[in-house]
């Protein structure tokens, strides 16, 4: 498989636990989560917009976030979101999990070839 | 009239019409209008901003079906395998209409034994651990259209066939004897052979099951 397929397929199974830690900051709309995302991967990710709006469902659906209609700005209604104490639960495992993982794949892809 | 407005419209246009669409219309809208302001704000041209803004959605299917994130690769594995074993269960059932004479049918049936295999086979050769989102609504969707497929099939097959067989009855008053079992086996093997087919919407009826059997747990791994 090449070596694009893996990282992607690598972050999207962290797309959820990303949106959940920008959320985390502050409430924010869509665009807005995009934007930060991208701004705290150093620029290298950028969320595709369908992704995010399915995301969002899933995430809404599980009670990780709500969501409330802003004031209106330039004509458009903004819809923000909220996390909830569930969505913080689950964003405290997503990142125990990832450092766990990580370890592991560390351990066997760049240890020693001798070892224990 | 607004050029992004425009372009949401045209997205939703082949959607019903709901509150759920409504809200997600003025959600995807302002967030386009955001990332034009925001392009143009870092220096774009109007034109282009409005360009690559467009280019964030190209279509909105995908977001309004229920999403699932599955092992697309096994998901489609276990279809293939669902669909051989019906198109074996197919061809043992084709087996008597040999008896009357018939070939074309278990010929066919196993050459699509063959397909399927082969199909069966190199699916299993892909990565396993792909995932991928597949749409929970247009895979039930896709079940009904095949049961709907076969009962049109069906009824056409058997109306041709009644036609031809009790029609020379009525049309040239020339009446339809049955005169030996082998005849009566005749004519019903040619009703048997379209109601042997449901065995293909029998088996895609598991396809929602296979679907959510193959579902990746979120972080579960």
């Amino acid at each position: 498989m090449p070596f694009e397929n893996i990282s992607s397929n690598l972050i999207r199974g962290n797309i959820d636990a990303f949106i959940l830690k920008v959320l985390q900051e502050q409430d924010r709309y869509g665009y807005e989560i995009i934007k930060s995302i991208l701004r705290k991967s150093g620029n290298a990710y950028e969320l595709k917009e369908p992704s995010l709006y399915t995301s969002l469902k899933r995430l809404e659906k599980e009670h990780y976030i709500q969501s409330y209609w802003g004031d209106e700005s330039l004509g458009a209604r903004r819809k923000y979101y909220h996390i909830t104490s569930d969505g913080i639960e689950y964003l405290h495992r997503a990142i125990l999990q990832w450092q766990s993982a990580q370890k592991i794949i560390s351990k066997v892809l760049m240890g020693g070839t001798k070892n224990g | 009239m607004d050029e992004l407005k425009q372009y949401v419209d045209s997205l939703f246009s082949h959607q019903k019409a709901s509150s759920e669409t409504a809200d997600l219309k003025d959600e995807i809208y302002s967030n386009m209008l955001a990332r034009k302001n925001d392009l143009v704000q870092q220096g774009f041209p109007e034109a282009e901003a409005i360009k690559q803004a467009k280019a964030g959605i190209v279509s909105v299917d995908s977001i309004i079906g229920e999403q699932q994130l599955t092992y697309v690769n096994r998901y489609k594995t276990e279809k293939f395998q669902t669909l051989l074993l019906a198109g074996i269960i197919l061809w043992i059932l084709s087996i008597p209409t040999i008896l009357v004479g018939i070939k074309f049918f278990s010929v066919g049936a196993f050459l699509l034994v063959v397909l399927l295999g082969i199909l069966y086979l190199t699916s299993r050769k892909k990565e396993p651990s792909l995932v991928a989102f597949v749409d929970k609504q247009a895979c039930k969707k896709g079940i009904k259209n095949v049961w709907l497929l076969w009962s049109i099939f069906f009824l056409v097959c058997s109306a041709a066939v009644s036609a031809v067989l009790f029609g020379s009855n009525l049309w040239f008053s020339r009446p339809r004897t049955i005169t030996g079992p082998y005849q009566l086996g005749v004519i019903i093997a040619r009703y048997y052979l379209p109601l042997a087919m449901v065995v293909f919407p029998i088996a895609v009826s598991n396809f929602s099951k296979i679907l959510r059997d193959n579902e990746k747990m979120n972080g579960n791994e």
